[in-house]
C-alpha cells in the first residue's frame, strides 16, 4: 500500500495549524467575559494521516445549571438585601430615631409640668412635637421616595428581561439555521452570546433552560414556576407591568404571544413571591419590609396624635378655653379602578386610634339601594402584598357590614362614607390605606403654645366651714364635648351640672346643681371615690371627683369650672403619662394588649434589623454557593494560561514535525530523481 | 481540580475584598465604640437598647422633677419655718399683754409690734415662687393667695386662691405633691369654740365664759351640729335641790347636772358662770358656729383690741385667750404641713437614690448590648489587618507564575 508522504504531511500541518488557531483563540479570550474554551479533536484519517475533527465548546451542563441557580439566589437576596440595608442604616441614625424624638417630647411635657403657666416651657413642648413629626416625615418620605425608586426599578428591570427573552429567541433562530449550515463546527459565538444573555435573565428571575427536542441546538426557557418565556420556535411570551387600584404598587403579569391563529394570547398573573431573581427579591422587599414599614411608621404617628388630641381635648388651655386638637390627622381617600364620581372618604374615628392596625382595607360593594348609594359592603383586612390578613386562629379578617349615607364605622377605630356623585353599583372595590402615607401628611394644628391644654377644667374643693378631715383626691375628666357633655364651650358649665357635694352625715351626700336643685341623693356609701358616678351623674357630665379623709355631717364640696386656674399641672401628668400606655395596637387580633408607643417603635426597628440579618446571612451562604458553582464552571471551561502555553510549544513541535515529513517527502523524491538521472 | 487562569484572579480579587469589608466594619465599631453600628447587626439587642434609652431619658426626666420639687419644697419649708418663729414672738407679745400691769401706752406698743408681726406672716402666706406663681394660691397662681381688706365684713385677711395643689412625677409609680393650698395651710385653722347667752331671768349674770378650754371643746365636739341649728341651744335651770341642770333645747336632753350656790361661780362641761339665781331661773345661751381664721386674722383682730383704749379688761381677756388658741392651732397646722414636707422630701430623696440606682443598672446594661470590647475588637482588628496583608502580600507571587514567563 502506497503512501503518500505529501499528504499525510499536509494533513499533519494542517491540524497542528488548526490547533494552534484554537489555543490562540482561547488565549486571546482569556479575559473576553462569557468565553468557553474550546478544543479542536482531531481523528485518524482512513487513508493515514489526520483529519480535522469538530470545534467545540468545552462545558458542563450540570455545571451551567447550578450557576444559573446560584445567580438567581444571589440575585433576589442582594437586591432584597441592599434594599433592606437601607431602611436598615436610615433606623440606626440617632438623628431619625422616633424613640428619642418621644422621649424628648414626654421630657419637654414632665419640664412643663413643673410650671404650667411658663409660656417658654409650652414652646418648648410644641417644638419638641413638630421635630418628632419631622423625624417620622422623614422617615416616611424616605419610604415614599424608596417606593417610587423601586417603581421605576422595576419598569426598568422588566424591560431588561423583555430585551433579553427577545435577545434569546432570535440566538435560538440564529443558533438552529448555523448549526444546519455547518454541522462540523459549533456557532460558539452564538452559543456565547445565549449562554450570556440567559445568565442575565436568570439574574432578573427564577428560570428553568431545556434542550429543545424538535429543534437542533435551541433551547426552552420556562419560569421555574412553569409559565414559557421563549419557545423553541423562537416565539417569545413577555411581561407587562400595570397596577389594580393602587398606582404605586405594581404588579406582574405575563402577556401570551403564541404566534398561532388557533390559539388565543392571555395574560397570565405572576405570583411575586415565586419569581426569584432580582425582580423576586424587590418584590419580597416591597411586600414584607417596605410595605409593612411605612404603615408601622403611619400607624404609630395616627395612634399618637390622636393620644394627644384626645387628652389634651380633656384639658384647659392657656385662655381657658376646652383644649382642641394638637395635630391635624388627614383623612384618605380610597383608590378605585372604576371610573367616575365614587368617592370614598375614610378618616380616624376620634379618640380611637389605639384599634387602628397597619391593614388596608378592601372593600367591595355587596348591594346598592335604587338611588345607587351603597347598603351592604364586605371589607377584608389585607397585607401589604394583598393577602387577606387573618386573627389568631387563622379566621380571615373579612366581615360584612351594612352602611348607610354619611360615615360608617369599619373595624379598626375607622370610618367611611361613600361620597361620590354617581351610582355605585355591586362588586366595585375600592382600596383603602389609612396609614402608608400618613406619616407624611400629619401637620401641628396650632402654632400657640397657649392651645396647650395644660389645666383641668374642673375644680372641685371643699367649703371653708367644713368641720370633716374630707378633702379632695383627684379629679377626672372623660368628656368635654359641648352639647354631650356638662361643658357649655364659653369657659363654664351648664347650669344643670351637678356644683355642689353636701353631706348629711358620713356615708350620705347630695348632689346638687348651681341654683341649689337636688340631682340625686346617695345613701349608705362605704368609699368615697367617683361621687359622681356613685350618684349616676358622670358620664351625662363627663366629670367626677374623689375625696379621701372622713367628712362630716353639713360639710359641702364645690364643682366648678377651673376659671383662672392656669397653675394646675393636673392635664399635663396626664399628657404625660401617655408615654407609658399601650396605646398601639399589635395587630388586627383586637384582643392583643397594644403596645407603648416606643415599644412599637422599638418592635419596628427590631423586625426590619432581623430582615436585614437575615438576608444578609442568606446571602452570604448564597454567595459561598455560588463562588462554589463557578469554580466548578470555571475548572471545566475557563481558559487557562498555563495550559494553553504548554499547547502552544505542543501544537509547534507538531506542526515542525509535520513540516519536517515533507522536508522528508521531498528529500526522498530528490533522492529518487537523483538516482534516476 | 483545574485551575483556570480567571479562577486565580477572581480568588485572590473576592479574599481581598472580604479582608477589607471586615476590617472595615471592625473599624468603625472601634471609632464608635459602638458594638451595634445597624440595627440588624443586633436585632434584638437594638430594640433593647432604644427600650433602655427610652428608660434613662425618661430617668433622667424624673431625676429633673426631683430637683425641681426639692427645691420647692424647701422654699416652703423656709417660709413655714419664718411663720413659726414669727408666730412664737407673737404670742410671747401677747401672753405679755394680758399681764394687768401693763398701762395703755404699753399695750399700744405691743400692737404696734404685732402688726407688723402681722404684716410680715401675710407677706409670707403670699409667697412668690421664681417664676412669679403665688406659691398658696392653689390653680389661680397669677393672683395673690391671700387678701387683706380691713373694711371687710367677717374676716379681714382671706383665703382668696382655690384649694388646687400639684402633682409631679417623680418614677413611673410615684407622683408627689408639689404644692399645698394656702386654704389648707394657713386658713383652715378653727378659732376658739365659745359659747353666746341670749337670755336669763336669773338676777346678776356676770361674765359667763369658758374657763376649762379643754372639757368645753370636746362637749362642743361632741354636740355642736352644723345642720340642725335648734340643737346648739341650750339652757340650764336651777332645780329646787341646789342644783343647776344643762339641758338641750333642740333635743330635749339633759346632758349635765351640778352643784349650784347662788352667787358663786360654778362650771358645767368648762362653761363657768356666776349669778344669783333662784329655783326655776333659766339661762339660755347657743354654741356658736365655729369659725375659722387664718393666724395673721387672729393677730390682727387682737392688735386691734391692744390698739383701742376703751376696751375692759374681761373683754382684753377674752381676745387673748382667742387669740392664744387661735395662734396654737394655727402652728398645729404649720408643724403638721412641716411634718408632710419632710416627709415629702424623705421620700423625694429615696425616689432620687432608687432612679439612680435604675439609671445606672440601665446604663450599664445598655453599654452591655451596644458598646464594643475594645480588648476583642482590636485583637480582631489585627487578626483582620493580616489576613489582608497577607492576601494582598500574595497576590502577585501567584500571579506572576506563569508558563509564559518560561518560554
Amino acid at each position: 500500500m502506497s503512501v503518500d508522504l505529501f499528504s499525510l504531511a499536509t494533513s499533519g500541518v494542517n491540524a497542528s495549524s488548526k490547533l494552534l488557531q484554537t489555543t490562540s483563540n482561547n488565549i486571546a479570550n482569556v479575559n473576553t467575559e462569557g468565553y468557553v474554551r474550546e478544543r479542536t479533536e482531531l481523528k485518524n484519517s482512513q487513508v493515514f494521516g489526520v483529519e480535522i475533527g469538530n470545534t467545540e465548546r468545552i462545558i458542563n451542563v450540570f455545571a451551567q445549571n447550578q450557576l444559573r441557580r446560584d445567580i438567581t439566589l444571589v440575585a433576589e437576596l442582594d437586591a432584597y438585601s441592599s434594599k433592606t440595608s437601607a431602611i436598615d442604616n436610615l433606623l440606626a441614625s440617632e438623628a431619625n430615631s422616633l424613640s428619642q424624638g418621644m422621649s424628648d417630647y414626654f421630657s419637654a411635657l414632665q419640664t412643663a409640668a413643673d410650671d404650667p403657666t411658663n409660656l417658654a416651657s409650652r414652646e418648648q413642648v410644641l417644638g419638641k412635637s413638630e421635630s418628632l413629626y419631622q423625624r417620622m416625615k422623614t422617615l416616611s418620605d424616605y419610604m415614599i421616595e424608596k417606593e417610587e425608586e423601586l417603581n421605576l426599578e422595576f419598569t426598568s428591570m422588566v424591560n431588561r428581561a423583555n430585551s433579553l427573552i427577545g435577545n434569546i429567541g432570535e440566538l435560538n433562530k440564529n443558533i438552529v439555521i448555523a448549526k444546519g449550515n455547518n454541522t462540523s463546527d459549533e456557532p460558539s459565538a452564538l452559543l456565547n452570546q445565549r449562554d450570556q444573555a440567559i445568565d442575565e435573565l436568570a439574574s432578573i428571575m427564577a428560570i428553568n433552560v431545556k434542550e429543545s427536542q424538535s429543534q437542533n441546538g435551541a433551547v426552552t426557557i420556562n419560569l421555574t414556576t412553569g409559565e414559557s418565556l421563549v419557545l423553541d420556535n423562537g416565539a417569545f411570551n413577555l411581561f407587562e407591568l400595570n397596577s389594580n387600584g393602587d398606582a404605586t404598587t405594581k404588579e406582574l403579569k405575563l402577556e401570551t404571544n403564541f404566534g398561532s391563529d388557533t390559539k388565543g394570547d392571555a395574560s397570565v398573573h405572576i405570583e411575586e413571591g415565586d419569581l426569584g431573581g432580582a425582580l423576586g427579591g424587590l418584590f419580597s422587599y416591597r411586600n414584607e419590609v417596605l410595605g409593612p414599614a411605612m404603615r408601622d411608621i403611619g400607624q404609630l404617628s395616627i395612634a399618637f396624635a390622636d393620644a394627644m388630641n384626645t387628652q389634651n381635648k380633656l384639658g384647659m388651655d392657656l385662655d381657658g378655653q376646652i383644649g382642641s386638637n394638637i395635630f391635624d390627622i388627614p383623612s384618605f381617600t380610597a383608590i378605585t379602578s372604576e371610573t367616575g364620581d365614587y368617592q370614598v372618604t375614610g378618616q380616624i374615628i376620634e379618640g380611637r386610634a389605639s384599634e387602628l392596625t397597619d391593614a388596608d382595607y378592601l372593600i367591595e360593594i355587596d348591594a346598592v339601594d335604587l338611588a345607587g348609594e351603597p347598603t351592604s359592603i364586605t371589607v377584608s383586612l389585607i397585607n401589604p402584598d394583598g393577602s387577606v390578613q387573618t386573627d389568631g386562629s387563622g379566621t380571615p379578617l373579612v366581615s360584612n357590614i351594612a352602611v348607610t349615607t354619611g360615615f360608617n364605622e369599619l373595624p379598626g377605630g375607622i370610618e367611611v362614607e361613600f361620597s361620590g356623585t354617581d351610582t355605585y353599583a355591586e362588586g366595585y372595590q375600592f382600596l383603602l390605606q389609612p396609614t402608608k402615607n400618613a406619616a407624611s401628611s400629619i401637620t401641628l394644628a396650632s402654632n400657640r403654645p397657649e392651645d396647650l391644654a395644660f389645666a383641668s377644667p374642673i375644680r372641685a374643693q371643699a367649703d371653708s366651714t367644713n368641720l370633716g378631715s374630707a378633702n379632695v383626691s383627684g379629679v377626672e375628666v372623660s368628656n368635654t364635648t359641648v352639647g354631650d357633655s356638662a361643658f357649655d364651650g364659653a369657659g363654664g358649665l351648664i347650669s344643670s351640672a351637678p356644683a355642689q357635694i353636701y353631706f348629711t352625715s358620713e356615708d350620705t351626700y347630695r348632689v346638687l346643681n348651681a341654683s341649689g336643685t337636688t340631682l340625686a341623693t346617695v345613701t349608705g356609701t362605704t368609699n368615697l371615690d367617683s361621687l359622681l358616678t356613685q350618684a349616676g351623674l358622670s358620664a351625662a357630665n363627663g366629670y367626677d371627683f374623689s375625696l379621701d379623709g372622713v367628712p362630716k355631717a353639713g360639710d359641702s364640696f364645690s364643682i366648678s369650672y377651673n376659671t383662672d386656674g392656669f397653675n394646675d399641672n393636673t392635664n399635663t401628668l396626664a399628657l404625660a403619662s401617655l408615654q407609658n400606655e399601650p396605646l398601639v395596637q399589635v395587630s388586627s387580633e383586637s384582643s392583643n394588649t397594644p403596645r407603648t408607643f416606643q415599644d412599637a417603635y422599638a418592635s419596628m426597628v427590631g423586625r426590619i434589623g432581623e430582615d436585614t440579618a437575615m438576608a444578609n446571612v442568606s446571602l452570604e451562604s448564597a454567595e459561598a454557593m455560588k463562588v462554589q458553582s463557578e469554580n466548578w464552571f470555571e475548572s471545566v471551561s475557563g481558559v487557562s494560561l498555563d495550559e494553553e502555553a504548554a499547547n502552544l510549544i505542543k501544537y509547534q513541535q507538531s506542526y515542525a514535525a509535520a513540516a519536517r515529513i515533507l522536508s522528508t517527502a521531498q528529500e526522498l523524491f530528490n533522492t529518487i530523481l537523483q538516482s534516476a538521472r | 481540580m483545574r485551575i483556570s487562569t480567571s479562577q486565580i484572579y477572581d480568588q485572590n480579587i473576592r479574599s481581598i475584598m472580604n479582608n477589607q469589608e471586615d476590617l472595615v466594619k471592625t473599624q468603625q465599631q472601634l471609632a464608635t465604640g459602638k458594638r451595634i453600628i445597624t440595627p440588624s447587626d443586633d436585632p434584638v439587642g437594638a430594640a433593647k437598647v432604644l427600650r433602655l434609652t427610652e428608660e434613662i431619658d425618661e430617668l433622667e426626666q424624673f431625676q429633673r422633677n426631683n430637683d425641681l420639687v426639692t427645691g420647692s419644697l424647701e422654699q416652703q419649708e423656709a417660709v413655714l419655718t419664718n411663720i413659726t418663729n414669727s408666730i412664737n414672738r407673737a404670742r410671747t407679745l401677747v401672753v405679755q399683754a394680758g399681764s394687768g400691769i401693763l398701762s395703755d401706752p404699753d399695750k399700744r406698743a405691743i400692737g404696734a409690734e404685732l402688726e407688723q408681726i402681722k404684716l410680715e406672716i401675710f407677706d409670707l402666706m403670699n409667697t412668690q415662687d421664681a417664676d412669679g406663681n403665688y406659691l398658696y394660691a392653689g390653680y389661680q397662681s397669677a393672683n395673690q393667695a391671700f387678701t387683706y381688706n380691713p373694711a371687710a365684713t367677717g374676716n379681714a385677711i382671706s383665703f382668696s386662691g382655690d384649694a388646687g395643689v400639684s402633682f409631679i412625677q417623680l418614677s413611673n409609680s410615684s407622683t408627689i405633691q408639689s404644692t399645698s393650698n394656702g386654704y389648707e395651710v394657713f386658713e383652715n385653722v378653727l378659732s376658739r369654740f365659745k359659747f353666746s347667752v341670749t337670755g336669763d331671768t336669773v338676777a346678776n349674770l356676770s361674765n359667763p365664759n369658758v374657763s376649762e378650754q379643754g372639757t368645753f371643746d370636746t362637749f362642743f365636739n361632741k354636740n355642736y351640729d352644723p345642720v340642725t341649728s335648734a340643737n346648739n341651744d341650750y339652757q340650764i335651770t336651777f332645780l329646787a335641790s341646789g342644783e343647776a341642770q344643762l339641758t338641750n333645747v333642740g333635743t330635749g336632753a339633759v346632758v349635765d347636772t351640778v352643784g349650784f350656790a347662788s352667787g358663786q361661780p360654778f362650771t358645767i362641761k368648762g362653761m363657768q358662770f356666776t349669778a344669783t339665781a333662784v329655783a326655776g331661773d333659766t339661762i339660755d345661751f347657743s354654741l356658736d358656729a365655729p369659725e375659722k381664721k387664718s393666724m395673721a386674722q387672729t393677730l390682727h383682730e387682737v392688735q386691734e383690741i391692744l390698739m383701742d383704749s376703751t376696751i375692759d379688761n374681761n373683754a382684753l381677756q377674752e381676745a387673748i385667750a382667742d387669740s392664744l388658741v387661735g395662734l396654737d392651732n394655727g402652728l398645729e397646722k404649720i408643724s403638721l404641713e412641716r411634718a408632710s414636707i419632710g416627709s415629702r422630701l424623705n421620700i423625694a430623696e429615696s425616689t432620687y437614690e432608687s432612679n439612680l440606682d435604675m439609671e445606672i443598672a440601665a446604663k450599664s446594661s445598655r453599654s452591655a448590648i451596644q458598646d464594643v470590647d475594645y480588648a476583642e475588637a482590636s485583637s480582631e482588628f489585627a487578626k483582620q489587618e493580616t489576613a489582608l496583608e497577607a492576601a494582598l502580600a500574595s497576590f502577585p507571587q501567584v500571579s506572576n507564575l506563569s508558563l509564559f514567563n518560561y518560554i
